[in-house]
């Protein structure tokens, strides 16, 4: 699948919750599956918890303090 | 929530009826359903978990079982429209925190306060409504019933 524009992919990261993502046409899993974005701002889950992988459902709330994940935490996806 | 595929649930399955045949089937379904899990069975009678704790451990014991032509029926679009919403939600919490209050917070730092108001007074109402709702969802009542839903309707 390509991309839908050519407009770059934006990336913010929340505070011990999910990154949102823009302009990505897919997020691609650790195990080689390929997810499309079906919306444009999409939360991809960073705490690895969601029952909805790739994408974030809420779960890192209730997770301690110190399981969630903080700003550096990469979400173990890749984007396209 | 865990991914029910076909293997997961014939898994469940086989150990169920293993269950079954030792007589502890109570101790396993008790285990493994949640507290609002119905079993529904052939004869169209209906047994809640304690139901099912109680008059399954000790029943006389299958002497063996057989499973034919198994598949999953999976539960259609209903499935779907509830996972668009929890995915939905998610996105919109985070955006309204970053991209709504955060910015005008950064536009004008003098509504940091109203902001703050706002959301305090958001969540602690949430509170409140959350737990009649699911209050009233656990006793398997409509929301129709109510108190707050009647004072509003009348």
């Amino acid at each position: 699948m390509s991309r839908r524009t050519d407009a770059p992919i934006i990336v913010t990261v929340c505070p011990r919750g999910p990154m949102l993502i823009r302009g990505a046409a897919e997020v691609i899993t650790g195990d080689g599956e390929h997810h499309p974005v079906r919306r444009p701002v999409a939360a991809v889950c960073r705490c690895g918890k969601s029952a909805l992988f790739p994408w974030c459902d809420g779960t890192h709330k209730l997770l301690p303090r110190d399981k969630q994940p903080d700003a550096s935490t990469p979400a173990d996806v890749e984007l396209r | 929530m865990v991914d029910l595929t076909l293997d997961r649930l014939l898994d469940l399955e086989r150990r169920g009826w293993d269950a079954l045949c030792g007589s502890t089937g109570g101790a396993f379904y008790g285990a493994l359903m949640t507290p609002s899990a119905l079993m529904v069975l052939v004869d169209g009678s209906v047994l809640d978990r304690d139901a099912v704790v109680a008059s399954l451990d000790g029943a006389p014991p299958w002497d063996s079982y057989e499973l034919h032509d198994v598949r999953r029926v999976g539960l259609g679009d209903g499935a779907q429209f509830f996972d668009e919403h929890v995915e939905a939600d998610a996105v919109h919490e985070q955006l309204a925190m970053r991209a709504i209050c955060e910015q005008m917070a950064l536009e004008d730092p003098s509504l940091e306060e109203d902001i703050i108001v706002g959301a305090v007074t958001s969540l602690s109402l949430d509170g409140p409504v959350a737990t009649e709702l699911f209050a009233a969802w656990e006793r398997g009542r409509h929301l129709s019933a109510l108190p707050a839903f009647q004072a509003v309707a009348s």
